[in-house]
């Protein structure tokens, strides 16, 4: 592959979306071509300007009005349940109450960690999760790709010995 | 008198409750009792008949969506159960080995230092943090007429 069909490929190879034998032909090459390395990274940097772009303007949004508006209508849902309110108080002072409430409860808490417990059990039946996180690499090697396979991401350390 | 044995059966209610949610409660990660893991050196090669060994079809999807050769074959494959801040090395075919010591476990995953020497000379030297009961693959060393792909799993015993 040459050059230009290298930076044709370098927008999708950011955002991941080349497939993993693209991956790694445009992660070998920029590794070993100056040009399309600096290429790679002035994409990376203006990249992270949008990112910073869109944080400042989201951070400039006035949320004060916002929650001061939304706290309002919570108080006016509180005042209508006042009443339910009292009742339930005056029934959570019985004993006998306090003990079925706490029978359901616990039924129900055993119930959810039963089904929370059958739904684990399902998803190891699909496909394995093999994240992993590269926190340091040193390598001896002419060259060395990081690429990752989408479905499981499953991580491939490749090293690229060259001509022995 | 009669108010204590109204309210016995609801008590005995919520303590036949409770004995059932403790019995149901999922295990907790016992992590302290170290970490199994897990190197297989797997040849890959071109040419030749397509075939791919048994032993490693749990992973095809994996080696089918990441590389495309035409052959797998396991050619190795061992397990050591090992204490934390412990390392092993793991013999590779080729004369190479691979060091790996687990150093600690955080947030569902096994943090360890992963090494692979050919000759004295690190190929790789990395510190990585796996999923627990993840696998990691570690490709590209030349072996016979192809290349090796080993693959590093990391279990919580």
């Amino acid at each position: 592959m040459i050059c230009r069909d290298i930076e044709n490929m370098l927008d999708r190879f950011l955002d991941g979306e080349l497939e993993a034998r693209s991956m790694r032909v445009v992660a070998l090459h920029v590794t070993r071509c100056p040009a399309c390395e600096r290429l790679l990274q002035e994409l990376e940097r203006l990249q992270e300007l949008i990112v910073e772009g869109v944080n400042e303007a989201v951070a400039r949004v006035d949320f004060t009005r916002f929650w001061a508006d939304i706290a309002g209508q919570a108080e006016v849902v509180q005042r209508s349940f006042g009443g339910v309110g009292e009742r339930l108080r005056a029934l959570a002072a019985r004993p006998a109450v306090i003990a079925a409430v706490m029978a359901v409860a616990l039924l129900v808490s055993a119930l959810e960690i039963w089904r929370a417990g059958a739904s684990l059990s399902a998803a190891t039946q699909g496909p394995p999760n093999n994240q992993a996180r590269i926190d340091s690499l040193v390598s001896d090697a002419p060259s060395v790709a990081l690429f990752s396979e989408p479905v499981s991401n499953t991580t491939v350390i490749w090293i690229d010995e060259g001509a022995r | 008198m009669r108010r204590a044995a109204g309210a016995s059966a609801p008590v005995l209610a919520a303590a036949l409750a409770l004995a059932a949610a403790v019995a149901l409660l999922p295990a907790a990660p016992a992590c302290a009792g170290g970490v199994t893991v897990t190197v297989g050196s797997v040849l890959a090669t071109d040419g030749g008949t397509p075939e791919f060994d048994t032993r490693l079809i749990a992973m095809k999807p994996q080696f089918d969506s990441l590389f495309r050769y035409a052959s797998y074959r396991l050619m190795k494959q061992e397990r050591r159960g090992l204490d934390w801040g412990q390392g092993a090395s793991f013999d590779i075919p080729g004369g190479r080995y691979l060091v790996v010591a687990p150093k600690e476990f955080r947030d569902s995953k096994v943090g360890m230092q992963v090494m692979l020497l050919e000759g004295g000379r690190p190929l790789i030297d990395t510190s990585v943090a796996l999923r627990d009961h993840g696998v990691l693959l570690l490709g590209g060393p030349k072996q016979e007429t192809g290349v090796l792909i080993i693959v590093i799993g990391a279990d919580t015993e």
